[in-house]
């Protein structure tokens, strides 16, 4: 029989749960009508139905149950209605574990209770699902003992969600930080003390106690390197600096020896929210196996090099015996000055690594220690040219040269040479030209045979170039053509 | 200037080289002593004090290098001059004595008898403009 429009005060109110508790057979109940209650049980009652906070009644030795709204909006078909007024160990069978013990406390009289960010799994639409609760057991009292218990609960899934979400990116983000291949770190305050610091600063200087205390302290070894004193401006200025292949002397633990290591890096000043300087932000590499390669290779070279000179020196000497009987001296004269001009062009490639050669240095590291170097004229625009066009354009230019001082316009003392190149044409079809022109010298004869040095003029600055000679009376000049791209090549 | 006669001390670890540079020295008319390292050069100018001019290799086996060598030779016995020479292009760190002169492998023989010549003739041998060029 349900209480209906008679039902009492206590009951009023409360939406949907009010309306169900008010229709209840109460009387059928272990717990007995309505108006039967105790004191206690109506006003904590009253409360809930009236609170829009999640609130839930467990009564009395069979744990009868109420519950609010807004604990409702928590419970799916598979609870609700049918919690309202059931025993509380039969509807929670599943969760009992958990929470029995908890209600088993506050019954006792031990307590009230206290859960944050609990994870109780409930059952709203027929499928479990995980929910974080934060919420207290506290005790209903009744005649100096304990009647009941009242749940007051919250549901923090969203909050307990968003805090994980956020706990993850930061893991994440350390993560990063630490596993970073190059080092990381921060310091705090005027004197630079260690906040952050990864794994590899740890791997270039080892393990040591950083955090906490001051790169001074840390780091001791570095005194009179420079580096303190650069940390201070920084703080002090604001301004950034960048350090490229810097020496740095470190011992990786203090009875170890000094060991050179080559950094690049930045120290960048960090600032609080009013702009004012808190700390220094340092990122950077360790660069010690490039820069140590490096100058094995630079020693490779110049040994190589070194080593190429030499055996071309050793042909001269073979050579100069081998030949002193020949009776015709120029042909002699001319070969070994040949390779003079060979070692020269080494020069040229190797100050410059081997890469590419500037066109003006080849060509004037051909004509300098000429005495009448200053009668030949040279212009063109700044050019590189790869390895094997340097050196033919080093032996061409030998012969020219030769052939001037004999016979040409650098065998009297007024002739004059002009030597220029330009690049013609656009994009893909770029050609290098190069000119060579004699003025002011003897009559100009065409030679009645082809020798070696004009065949090695003939081929040009690629090997298979297009040259044209010009035997004009008024002075000789040549022509030389090749495709721009051809003579980067290496 | 009266004639005299023209000693000069070639060091060169490089035997063929050694003999080639002997030969035309020789061939000028001046007197060639060879060397293949600092110590057998040092020990040849103790002998020979009327060595005018060392012709040696900067590249030289052993501790003493060629730049090694001119030192001392330049501390213990001032008048002798000094021509190096090497494979190696000479960068802004090799600091050579005052006074010396350097000659760039490989060379030909005309032109490093004419530099002889230069400096031990200032007077006769006009110092001409060549790939042989003077470095202080």
């Amino acid at each position: 029989m349900s209480e209906g429009l008679n039902s009492p005060s206590f009951l009023g109110g409360g939406g949907e749960m009010g309306a169900l508790m008010r229709q209840y057979d109460w009387a059928s109940s272990c717990l007995g009508s309505a108006q039967s209650w105790p004191q206690s049980l109506r006003v904590t009652i009253r409360l809930m139905l009236n609170s829009q906070h999640p609130m839930f009644i467990w009564w009395g030795k069979d744990l009868v149950q109420f519950y609010n709204d807004a604990y409702r909006a928590t419970m799916g078909p598979a609870m609700h209605p049918k919690a309202l007024g059931a025993k509380g160990r039969e509807s929670w069978a599943d969760i009992w574990p958990i929470i029995g013990p908890q209600i088993e406390q506050v019954m006792a009289g031990r307590g009230a209770t206290w859960n944050e960010e609990q994870l109780v799994p409930i059952n709203r639409t027929g499928m479990p699902e995980n929910v974080w609760w934060t919420y207290g057991y506290s005790p209903i009292d009744l005649e100096g003992g304990i009647g009941g218990v009242l749940v007051v609960c919250n549901d923090v899934t969203q909050q307990h969600l968003y805090t994980e979400a956020l706990r993850a990116q930061a893991k994440h983000l350390q993560l990063q930080f630490e596993q970073a291949p190059g080092f990381i770190i921060t310091t705090r305050g005027p004197d630079h003390v260690f906040e952050t610091v990864n794994a590899a600063y740890r791997k270039l200087l080892g393990e040591r106690d950083y955090v906490g205390r001051s790169v001074r302290e840390v780091i001791p070894e570095l005194a009179d390197q420079g580096y303190y004193e650069l940390l201070d401006r920084v703080y002090q200025t604001g301004e950034p600096f960048v350090g490229r292949r810097m020496p740095v002397d470190l011992k990786l633990a203090p009875d170890q020896p000094v060991k050179r290591s080559y950094v690049d890096f930045i120290y960048q000043a960090t600032r609080e929210a009013d702009g004012s300087i808190s700390g220094i932000f340092c990122e950077g590499q360790d660069v010690t196996d490039h820069v140590l390669g490096e100058e094995r290779l630079k020693l490779i070279n110049g040994e190589l090099q070194h080593r190429v000179k030499n055996t071309l020196a050793m042909v001269q000497a073979i050579a100069s015996q081998t030949l002193q009987q020949v009776e015709a001296r120029e042909p002699v004269d001319t070969f070994l000055q040949r390779l003079v001009a060979l070692g020269r062009a080494h020069d040229t490639l190797v100050q410059e690594d081997w890469s590419a050669a500037e066109m003006r240095k080849a060509v004037l590291a051909s004509i300098e220690g000429l005495t009448r170097s200053n009668s030949i004229e040279v212009s063109g625009p700044d050019v590189l040219l790869g390895p094997s066009a340097t050196l033919a354009l080093s032996m061409i230019l030998h012969e020219l040269i030769t052939n001037a001082v004999k016979y040409g316009a650098l065998s009297n003392d007024v002739g004059k040479v002009r030597i220029a190149w330009m690049i013609e044409g656009r994009g893909e079809n770029r050609e290098l030209v190069f000119l060579w022109k004699e003025r002011g010298g003897p009559p100009v004869t065409k030679p009645k045979r082809t020798g070696f040095g004009s065949k090695l003029v003939g081929m040009g600055l690629d090997g298979n170039g297009t040259v044209k000679i010009n035997f004009d009376p008024e002075g000789f000049s040549a022509e030389i053509k090749a495709p721009f791209e051809q003579l980067q090549r290496r | 200037m009266p004639d005299r006669e023209i000693i000069i001390l070639v060091v060169e670890d490089e035997p063929l080289i050694l003999l080639n540079v002997l030969d035309f020295i020789e061939q000028e008319g001046m007197v060639a002593l060879g060397a293949a390292n600092a110590v057998a050069a040092l020990a040849l100018l103790e002998k020979r004090p009327d060595i005018q001019l060392m012709f040696t290799d900067i590249d030289l086996p052993g501790a003493m290098d060629g730049l090694a060598l001119a030192e001392k030779v330049h501390q213990r016995w001032p008048q002798i001059n000094i021509v190096f020479t090497s494979g190696h292009i000479l960068d802004r760190s090799v600091v050579m004595p005052a006074d010396s002169f350097f000659v760039s492998k490989p060379y030909l023989d005309k032109q490093v008898l004419r530099l002889f010549h230069s400096i031990l003739n200032p007077a006769q041998t006009a110092l001409s403009k060549s790939p042989i060029s003077q470095r202080s």
